[in-house]
Parts: structure tokens; C-alpha cells; sequence
């Protein structure tokens, strides 16, 4: 089988460095080894980040199960949760594997992700240095793992704080040789402060989101929070398609309030995904949770959809396209009061279930009439405010959509 | 049949009336929410069990991912008759067969998926892409322009070789044409993805009949695929076989769909026979219009030859089985009136390893009939065979390799002819080992 992994549109130049396309491993299970990440660019990836370092010295144990997951119908790990910890492999073997994976893939991007401690300037210095000199080709700092790293002052704390954030940008900007990444955590009121942080202390590019605090769930023979590591559990850091509406806005919020480059992350699991965070302002997209599911071999379809995107958009490149969605995001204040939607349901499509009935009777305007007789709905456009709801709860694709109308709204209410 | 094709599946009382397709479109919610249920297992088991090795996981997800273009694309990258493998392989016998989750739930329905990609992607107006003609190219010639030979020519010319298929009808397609009815197959599937392998630059010649292989080597062909298949009906000679009303099964199915006249079949038609073919057979009769259809088999349920599906169709659509039943001779003045039977009881195994059936002293009866057809096999022509040069076996069919090597230097072989009669997706999977091969061949040179 052909793909178009190495598809010429998809080419793309990240803060100066060569992407044969833009989809990156994210810095997690999936960039475990050396050995690992080369079969992923034997696959086609365009670039990986290494599993998070940290100083030598601190010591990193894991835990059983550090997984934990939601699934949602048939789509299995709608969410999933972790309680893993950074890299559990010593530095030294990790220098190592760069140098090795350059070699065999030398037009492909090996990232190193590195974390210290807020105040530990020496610690992110010299974990620059060690990981551009084994032959990276850009550095990640991750300042937002939400489990764990905290409380030894590391992770997301850091990008908590504007401060810190502007600081260890700094300290590793001014040692760095080659592009540096800062990587931010999506638990905060305001990522816009954080992100322009990072701009002020020098970054080349902002990668979002790391994952989002949460709880997976309980369960409820043991009363144990779920991942339950023999009878205890602790928060952990959510994934996958679940989270990306909050890492698209995050996205959309940095690329409107900064300079700096985008690596978009968070839920992205097919070309569409991918699409959706490139016009939304990234220039890359990472991946974890989808290749936790499904393996490398994804980067095939990925490439084979984006591209295909492209040339029926006309698209000449990836970077023809970043941000063009963004554009479109206003004020709320700026947005029509006169564009006038009202329901309208297909009557050859639906199917009798009366839901749409139900969720506007119940939790909007009390538009859509029934008729129990014959069980079908139908739309009083004068009451019908166009919300929407109903479209989103009729079980049929297609069915109820909205239209324009000039049927004025008359209050019943 | 799994999963979409009972959706989509026409009430019978609509579908006798017509010959269109029996099965409609598949919807577009249907189709995506079948391809979730695809697992995207490891080593796809689907993609083994296909004989032209179709990336079946590869091509489901791209539906999920609302990709079709690729879909389509990787499917023809191994079958060339997408949009007719989607309607007519019984992929019960190998993708949907694999399927993993037939041990969960029940497996994917594969087919219909395939036809969905198909259909769309046709409809968008898909054309190949286009490939370049190696230099210095060497001819090749396809003899028969069924699916064997068609598919031949597409392998070879995408590795850049110079291709003639000859076919001796007026149309090409070979059985999907003049064999399967349209309510099976619609004929302009099968045109357009011939259309489409025109366009890959592959030259289809119809109306031609080789019979001499040396003359194609004088006229500079390097190399012979002979995919001619197996178009002899077996015939049995009782009394009244030359009756006005007595049809062959493949002349009876090629007049009722491409006339010059469709066959007058009269109030009951007797198929006589019980495999694909007579299936075929029996619903074209109803389709013209028979009042009663019967369909006579020697032996019992078990024992015929049909695949599940087209016996369960052919039995929905209101045709009779009369199991354990032979006809003795035809009666009539010169048109059929009537066939004499026998009933039939089952001994112990023949040599092919069924219970031979043995007429019951005493048992037989008048049928009134108007029309008998004979649908009792094909095997192929062996005078043709002979004349091409081509070793047989006892069967008639032509010996090869598994990569379709004849024994003679440049003559290869594949499809009905081999195999004496199976399936499309065999027959392609048999031209596209030999495309291999014969590229192999001509490189040595
Ligand atoms: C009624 C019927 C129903 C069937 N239903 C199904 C089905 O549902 N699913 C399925 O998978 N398969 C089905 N089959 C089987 C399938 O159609 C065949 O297995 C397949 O077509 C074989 O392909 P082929 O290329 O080997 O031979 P053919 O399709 O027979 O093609 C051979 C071609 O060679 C031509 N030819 C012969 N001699 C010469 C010559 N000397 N010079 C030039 N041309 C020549 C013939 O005219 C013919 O066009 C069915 C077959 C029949 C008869
Ligand atoms: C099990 C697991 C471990 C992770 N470890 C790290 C890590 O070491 N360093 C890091 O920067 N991010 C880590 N992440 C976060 C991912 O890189 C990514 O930001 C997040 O999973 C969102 O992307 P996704 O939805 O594609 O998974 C981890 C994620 C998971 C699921
Ligand atoms: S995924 Fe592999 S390492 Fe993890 S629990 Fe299963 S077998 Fe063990």
C-alpha cells in the first residue's frame, strides 16, 4: 500500500526545522524507547518528542494500573485517564538513543522533552545543553504534567505562573542552540497569560495542551477512585477525543494572543482533527492517546486524509492554512442578532422517536408540536428560537436541521 | 449475507417486476456506522481471507475518517472490480468470514462496504491515475476479456508493460456480462470499471477469437495470458432436448439480458440444475414474467451446489425446489409441453464424493411445463484449449502453477480455465499472480 507520508503539500517548516509532514508523537508512552520512536519513523511520522527527562537524581517509580478510561458507545477510550510519570529511564541511555535515531532517520525530527523544578535554573540548563549536544533537533519543556511531578515543584505548577513560566523560558533560551518549545498546562483560568509569558521569556513556539486535570471515576463495589493502585488512587491528567474542544480553544486563544508558533495537541486522532487544530493556528499537531489505540500504522491515514484535503481546498501548504479558522472567532457581542434560524425536520428521515419533542418541551421553548396519534413532530416557527437542541439529540443523521426564516419569533412567553 | 445488505434489500414484490439491482444504495449513515465497528485488527484477518488481498482494515478506516478518495484508491490497488466484488463475491467465503468480530458481535459487512466506496466514488466521476508506459515496453496480450484477463492487463500495465486483451464477444466482462443478470450486477458497473482500466491504457480488442497462440508471438506479443474460461454447458441428451423452449442455461441468460428477443418463457418454467447458474436462471424467469418457476435437482438440500445466499434469494423470490427429482425426456409436439420425472433416492458416495443419486422404480410423474432450461455446469472448450497448444487434465482444465505458468515458455494462465469455474474474485486474484509473473518472465529475457 502507498501513502502519502512523504506527500510533498505536507512538507512544513516548524521555527526553521524540516517536517516531511506535520504529525509528531507526543512526548508520552508512545516515545518510550529509541527503538520505539525508530519504528514510528519507519512508519512515517515527521517527528517525535521524546518521553519527558528529568535531572539525574530524581527518582522516578511508577505505579500499576496508571491507566484509567471512559468509554462512550462504541468509541472505546473516550477519555482516558493517567497517573504515569516522566521517563523512567536514566538520562544517559536517553543521549544515547538520540544520537542513534538521527543516524538512522536524519530527515526526521527528534524533540527532547525536559523538566525540572520551578526554581531550578542550573537543572534546565544543563538538560538543554546534554539533549541538543546528543543531537536533538529542538527542545520541549514540559512545564504542565498535572499528576505526580507537582508536588516536587515540577509539571504544571510551573506553567501556573506567568513568573516561572517567563523565567525557565529564559534560562533554557539562553543556553539553547536550537528551537525551543514550551509546553503548557490547560488547568489554568487563562492560558493567553501563560502563553504570552512564554513569548516574553523567548520561546520559538507554545505546544498545547498537556493533559487535563480530572478524575476518571469511581468504583463503586471497592469505593476506590478509579485508577485504583491497591486500594488508593490520586487525580490524573486527561486525554483523547474527549478533551479537544478544550485544546482547540486553547489553540485558538494562543495563536489570537501571541507571536509564537503552535504544536497543537490534545484528542487528535484522525486527519480531521488534525485539520480542524492547523486552521485553528498550529502549525504541527501531536498525537498520543490515538496511537495508544491504534498503534503507529495511523499515520498513514492521517497523512492520506490531510492531504487529500489540501488539494480538494486548493491548499499549496500546510502553512497556507494555519489560522485561517481563527479569524472567525469574535466577541460575543460582535455576533448577527438577525440571522433568524428555525427548526426543520425531514419528514421522510424521521423516524417517530419524539426526542426533539421532548428536549424542547422540557429544556427550551416548547416549539415542536406532536402528534401522538400519527407520532409525528412538527415545528411552530413562530415559537422556535433556533437554538438547535433539537438537532443535536434527533437520533437520525440529517433529520432535523436548522434553516432560515422569516417567520418573526412571537414570544408565547 | 451480514449486517447492511437486509437494509437495503428491495421487497420481492417490487424487485421480480424489474431488472435492476436488487439491492439499492447504500446509505451513507449506514455505511459509516458499520465501518465503526471495524476493530482495525492486527494483520488484518479480513485482508488475508480476500483472494485479491484487499487492505480491507486499511480501506474501513479510511470510511470512519471520512476519507473515501483513499478508500477507493487502496481497494483498486488490489482489485480492480470494486464495485463489482462489493455486490457479488460471496464474502461470506473470505473477507466477512475472517472477520474477528463474528467471535464478539457479528462480523462487519465488508461487501457492502466495499460497493459504498464503490458507488460514491463513481458517482464523483473517479478516474485511475495515470501511469507511465516503461520504455521499450513489451507487448502482452490477455486472451478473454473476462475479469481474469482484465485484471492481467491492469497488474501488467501499471508495471509499465504494453497490453492487448483480445475477446471474442461483441462486449467485454466475459461471465459478469453475459453470465451474471443485472439485478445482481448492473451492467454499468461492470462497464465503468472497464471504462477505467481502458483508461489506465490497456487496449481491449472485442470481437476478436485467437485460436492460434504462434500467430500472436509473430505479430510480436513476448508473452500470452490465456484466460478464456469455461463456457461449454454440460448438456444432457435425453429425449426432447430439441424441442422450441428447451434453453442453455448461458444462452437463455445472455438473451434475456441482451435479447435480440428476451426469451418468451410461457406460465412454468423448469430449471433443471442447482447451482449458481440455475439460480440465475430461475430468477431471470421470474423477471420475464413465469407464473410458476421450479427449479429440479437430482439430489437433496444438502448436496446443492449454490452458495447459501443465492439459494435463500432465489427461494425469497418464490421459485419451487423439487429435490431428489430428475427429468427422463421432454414431451411435446414441437414446442415443450411437458417434462417426464423421476423421483430419486440417495446411495452411497460417487467418486466426487456425494451420494449418487438412484432413481426410485416406478416414481414418475408429468410435469406441464413451457419452458426447460439446463443449467448444469460449464466446463471448458477443449478443442480450443488443443488448438492453443494448452495441456488438460481429465477435466479439461488447463494445468498451470500457482503463479500461472503453463509449461510453455511466455503462455500463462488463470480463471475458469484453471479452476473450471468459480468465483470473479479468484479469477482476478488468478490474472494478477500471473501479471507478476509475467513481468518476472519478460525481465529474464
Ligand atoms: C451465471 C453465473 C453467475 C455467477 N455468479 C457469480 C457471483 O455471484 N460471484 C462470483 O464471484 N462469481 C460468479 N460467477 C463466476 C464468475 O463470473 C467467473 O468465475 C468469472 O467470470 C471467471 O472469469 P474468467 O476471466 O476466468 O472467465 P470468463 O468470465 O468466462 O471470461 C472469459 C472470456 O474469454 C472470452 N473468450 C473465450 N474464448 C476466447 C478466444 N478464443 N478468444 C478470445 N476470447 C475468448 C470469453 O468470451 C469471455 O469473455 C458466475 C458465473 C456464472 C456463469
Ligand atoms: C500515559 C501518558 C503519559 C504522558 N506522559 C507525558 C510526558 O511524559 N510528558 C509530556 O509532556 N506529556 C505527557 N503526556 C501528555 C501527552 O503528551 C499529551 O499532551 C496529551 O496526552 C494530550 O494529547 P492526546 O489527546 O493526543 O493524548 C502523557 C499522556 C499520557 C496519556
Ligand atoms: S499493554 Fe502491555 S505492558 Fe500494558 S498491561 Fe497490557 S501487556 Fe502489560
Amino acid at each position: 500500500m502507498t501513502t502519502a507520508v512523504e506527500h510533498t503539500l505536507l512538507n512544513v517548516d516548524f521555527c526553521g526545522v524540516k517536517f516531511i509532514n506535520p504529525f509528531i508523537l507526543a512526548s508520552a508512552p508512545p516515545t518510550t524507547t529509541g527503538e520505539m520512536i525508530m519504528r514510528a519513523f519507519d512508519e512515517g511520522w515527521g517527528g517525535a518528542i521524546i518521553k519527558t527527562l528529568v535531572p539525574e537524581g530524581e527518582v522516578v517509580r511508577n505505579v500499576a494500573p496508571r491507566l484509567a478510561s471512559l468509554p462512550y458507545g462504541k468509541q472505546r477510550m473516550a477519555v482516558l485517564e493517567n497517573v504515569e510519570l516522566t521517563t523512567d529511564r536514566g538520562v544517559k541511555v536517553w543521549l544515547k538513543e538520540i544520537g542513534q535515531i538521527k543516524r538512522r532517520h536524519p530527515r526526521r525530527v527528534v524533540i527532547g522533552s525536559i523538566m525540572a523544578a520551578g526554581p531550578a535554573k542550573k537543572d534546565w540548563q544543563e538538560l538543554t545543553r546534554r539533549v541538543q549536544d546528543a543531537g536533538a533537533d529542538m527542545i520541549e519543556c514540559n512545564l504542565g504534567c498535572p499528576h505526580g511531578m507537582p508536588e516536587r515543584g515540577m509539571g504544571s505548577v510551573c506553567s501556573q505562573d506567568a513568573e516561572i513560566t517567563k523565567h525557565i523560558t529564559q534560562w533554557v533560551k539562553d543556553v539553547a542552540r536550537v528551537p525551543v518549545i514550551i509546553k503548557l498546562t490547560p488547568n489554568i483560568t487563562d492560558i493567553k497569560v501563560t502563553a504570552r509569558a512564554a513569548q516574553a521569556g523567548g520561546a520559538d513556539a507554545i505546544s498545547a495542551i498537556n493533559t487535563v486535570a480530572g478524575l476518571a471515576g469511581v468504583d463503586l463495589d471497592t469505593l476506590v477512585p478509579l485508577p485504583s493502585v491497591k486500594g488508593l488512587s490520586t487525580y490524573g491528567g486527561l486525554s483523547g477525543p474527549g478533551v479537544k474542544p478544550i485544546a482547540l480553544r486553547a489553540v485558538c486563544e494562543i495563536f489570537k494572543s501571541t507571536n509564537c508558533l503552535i504544536s497543537g495537541i490534545g484528542g487528535i486522532g484522525t486527519w480531521r482533527d488534525a485539520a480542524e487544530f492547523i486552521l485553528l493556528g498550529s502549525t504541527t499537531v501531536q498525537v498520543c492517546t490515538a496511537v495508544m489505540h491504534w498503534g503507529y500504522r495511523i499515520i498513514h491515514d492521517l497523512c492520506d486524509g490531510l492531504s487529500n484535503y489540501m488539494e480538494e481546498h486548493s491548499f499549496a501548504s500546510i502553512a497556507d492554512m494555519v489560522g485561517l479558522a481563527a479569524r472567525k472567532i469574535t466577541m460575543h457581542e460582535s455576533l448577527s442578532r438577525e440571522y433568524r434560524l428555525v427548526s426543520a425536520i425531514d419528514r421522510d428521515l424521521c423516524i417517530g422517536c419524539g426526542l426533539c419533542h421532548v428536549a424542547c418541551r422540557d429544556s427550551a421553548y416548547q416549539a415542536i408540536e406532536w402528534d401522538p396519534k400519527r407520532r409525528e413532530p412538527s415545528v411552530d416557527e413562530e415559537a422556535c428560537v433556533g437554538c438547535g437542541l433539537c438537532s443535536h439529540v434527533c437520533p437520525v443523521d440529517g433529520c432535523v436541521a436548522l434553516k432560515e426564516s422569516k417567520v418573526p419569533l412571537k414570544k408565547k412567553r | 449475507m451480514s449486517g447492511l445488505t437486509h437494509s437495503i434489500e428491495r421487497p420481492v414484490n417490487e424487485r421480480i417486476r424489474d431488472w435492476k439491482e436488487i439491492r439499492t444504495a447504500v446509505p451513507h449513515n449506514l455505511a459509516s456506522r458499520e465501518a465503526e465497528r471495524c476493530n482495525f485488527c492486527l494483520e488484518a484477518p479480513c485482508s488475508k481471507g480476500c483472494p485479491s488481498g484487499v487492505d480491507v482494515s486499511a480501506f474501513i478506516r479510511r470510511i470512519r475518517t471520512g476519507d473515501l478518495k483513499s478508500a477507493i484508491r487502496i481497494i483498486k490497488e488490489s482489485n480492480p472490480f470494486a464495485g463489482v466484488c462489493g455486490r457479488i463475491c460471496p464474502a461470506d467465503q473470505f473477507c466477512i468470514g475472517e472477520c474477528r468480530n463474528r467471535f464478539a458481535t457479528a462480523p462487519v459487512d465488508v461487501a457492502s462496504l466495499q460497493r459504498y466506496v464503490a458507488d460514491v466514488e463513481l458517482l464523483k466521476g473517479y478516474r485511475p491515475p495515470r501511469i507511465e508506459r516503461r520504455k521499450g515496453a513489451k507487448k502482452v496480450a490477455c486472451v478473454g476479456g473476462g475479469p481474469a484477463g482484465l485484471a492481467c492487463a491492469v497488474f501488467l500495465a501499471r508495471r509499465g508493460h504494453n497490453v492487448t486483451v483480445f475477446e471474442e464477444r461483441e462486449r467485454p466482462g466475459g461471465m459478469l456480462t453475459y453470465g451474471i443478470p443485472s439485478y445482481r450486477l448492473s451492467q454499468e458497473i461492470v462497464d465503468a470499471e472497464i471504462d477505467q482500466i481502458r483508461q489506465l491504457g490497456v487496449r481491449v480488442v472485442t470481437g476478436r477469437r485467437i485460436t492460434d497462440l504462434r500467430k500472436l508471438k509473430a505479430q510480436g506479443f513476448a508473452a500470452v495470458f490465456v484466460g478464456v474460461g469455461a463456457w461449454n454447458s454440460k448438456w444432457q441428451n435425453i429425449e426432447g432436448t430439441t424441442l422450441r423452449g428447451v434453453w442453455d442455461a448461458m444462452d437463455f441468460l445472455t438473451a434475456a439480458k441482451f435479447g435480440p428477443k428476451r426469451p418468451r418463457v410461457g406460465e412454468t418454467v423448469a430449471v433443471v440444475g442447482a447451482g449458481n447458474t440455475a439460480m440465475d436462471c430461475a430468477g431471470a424467469a421470474q423477471r420475464l414474467g413465469a407464473g410458476r418457476v421450479i427449479i429440479i435437482y437430482r439430489r437433496g438440500r444438502a448436496e446443492m451446489p449454490a452458495w447459501e445466499s443465492e439459494v435463500a434469494l432465489t427461494f425469497k423470490e418464490g421459485t419451487e425446489f423439487m429435490l431428489l427429482t430428475a427429468p427422463k425426456r421432454i414431451l411435446g409436439k414441437d414446442r415443450v409441453e411437458a417434462v417426464e420425472c423421476v423421483k430419486m433416492r440417495l446411495g452411497p458416495k460417487d467418486e466426487s464424493g456425494r451420494p449418487r443419486p438412484i432413481p426410485v422404480p416406478g416414481s414418475e410423474f408429468v410435469l406441464k411445463v413451457d419452458t426447460v432450461i439446463q443449467a448444469l455446469g460449464q466446463e471448458t472448450d477443449r478443442e480450443l484449449l488443443a488448438g492453443l497448444g494448452l495441456k488438460t487434465d481429465r477435466g479439461g482444465l488447463v494445468r498451470v502453477r500457482k503463479n500461472g505458468a503453463t509449461g510453455i515458455p511466455g503462455v500463462f494462465a488463470g480463471g475458469d480455465v484453471t479452476n473450471g469455474g468459480a468465483t470473479a474474485v479468484e479469477a482476478i486474484a488468478a490474472g494478477k499472480a500471473a501479471a507478476e509473473a509475467i513481468d518476472q518472465y519478460l525481465r529474464r529475457k
